[in-house]
């Protein structure tokens, strides 16, 4: 190995950029795993920018910590705070902004209802088995819209129905398959239906199927 | 790595990531996590700071998966080219070396990528593991995927510091003689 270079016992004392190679050489473990303090870091760093039989050292150990990282397993503090940043509604925060378009309201208020999403006791019922719904008081530009937040459970189907105006639905979660030739529709996807279609739609089997929908009354 | 999931499998969960389920994103953390760690501490050279850089790229896959196109790059390479674009991207507006080092870690994180062969060789990696001591291993495992520092594993697990250090080392030394990877050709990221 090219760290025998430096003498186990610590007997070369070759300097090179005001560093002793051996001590550069005895930090490479902790260099490529991170756990080195930064003006440690900068000393490795300026002394690698030197010396190629370095560089292929250390090289060598990162592809070890390459395989030794492949196994499955968890880098547990940040699975912990990853799971911290998708729980309850957070884990619609990069739809708020779509959502309070659609609502016309604030991106507060937007997150306020996305924190009770997951609470049964909000929902009503919808027109049929396994469709829940969320009356939404829209702002101002969307008054006149019956707006909601529509949950369909997994496999479970909202029956056939007509726009009488036009609908724009922002899925949140999930996925569904209109009965029309559109195909499917997934998180963060937007379907426009104009008025005077209809359709039915069933959401995808692996998950309840919630949606952000805005549907309009008939253009007098 | 991928040795525990197979391509149709990482479709599948990656279809259903874009649906928004969030046991496959756990899936896929477990399967490709420790990779991106080991590819952002490549150019970081700070566990800290790679820790919130992996967060924040599996936050970008979340928010992401439904743009995810699998006919243009494996799973793999797409989780890998966010990480890469957000660690430079931190160490441009962290370091005021940034042009100099970034040059040295980019040609060791490129022109060197890790042999991903040796990586995707279950069985391989598996026998070079086993025949790490169960001391050497478990050191690693603390410092790698627990996060723990030297210090914080020589306290938990009573043994002296030096001793912890010296396990780390050797483990490290070890497993790279045992997969041989300086005398394996590279290549690039594989699914």
């Amino acid at each position: 190995m090219p760290r025998s270079r430096f003498g186990a016992k610590g007997g070369d004392k070759k300097v090179t950029h005001g560093m002793k190679e051996h001590e550069v050489a005895q930090h490479f473990e902790e260099y490529v795993l991170g756990l080195l303090a930064p003006e440690r870091v900068a000393e490795v760093d300026a002394h690698l920018q030197t010396c190629a039989a370095c560089r292929k050292d250390v090289r060598e150990l990162e592809q070890a910590m390459m395989a030794f990282s492949a196994q499955p397993n968890s880098v547990e503090k940040v699975r912990a705070r990853l799971d911290a940043s998708l729980s309850g509604g957070a884990r619609f925060d990069h739809l708020i902004d779509d959502a309070a378009e659609l609502f016309d309201l604030k991106p507060d208020e937007v997150r306020a209802l996305f924190a009770s999403i997951d609470d049964p006791g909000v929902y009503s019922e919808g027109p049929a088995d396994g469709v829940k719904i969320i009356p939404v008081t829209p702002g101002p530009r969307a008054k006149d819209s019956f707006s909601a937040i529509v949950r369909v459970d997994a496999g479970a189907t909202f029956p056939m129905h007509e726009h009488f105006g036009e609908e724009r639905v922002l899925v949140l979660e999930g996925g569904y398959r209109s009965s029309g030739a559109e195909g499917e529709f997934w998180r963060g996807d937007l379907d426009v239906r104009q008025a005077g279609t209809s359709h039915s739609f069933t959401a995808l089997d692996d998950l309840p199927c919630i949606c952000a929908s805005v549907a309009w009354p008939p253009k007098e | 790595m991928t040795q525990n999931l197979a391509a149709t499998d990482v479709l599948e969960l990656s279809n259903r990531l874009a649906r928004g389920d969030r046991t496959a994103l756990s899936v896929l953390f477990e399967a490709y996590g420790g990779m991106v760690l080991a590819t952002v501490l490549r150019l970081l050279r700070n566990r800290a700071e790679a820790e919130e850089v992996v967060q924040e790229t599996f936050l970008d896959v979340w928010r992401r998966a439904r743009h995810y196109q699998p006919e243009r790059a494996a799973f793999s390479t797409w989780v890998i080219t966010i990480a890469k674009t957000r660690a430079i991207d931190r160490l441009r507006a962290n370091d005021t070396r940034a042009r100099t080092v970034e040059s040295v870690r980019l040609e060791s994180s490129e022109a060197h990528e890790p042999d991903l062969d040796v990586v995707a060789d279950g069985p391989k990696l598996k026998a070079c593991l086993a025949a790490l001591s169960g001391e050497q291993r478990s050191t690693l495992e603390l410092a790698y995927f627990q996060g723990l520092s030297q210090s914080e594993i020589a306290a938990r697990t009573g043994t002296p510091l030096g001793t912890v250090k010296t396990r780390t080392r050797q483990a490290l030394r070890k497993l790279s003689e045992l997969l041989g990877v300086s005398k394996l050709p590279t290549h690039s990221v594989s699914p």
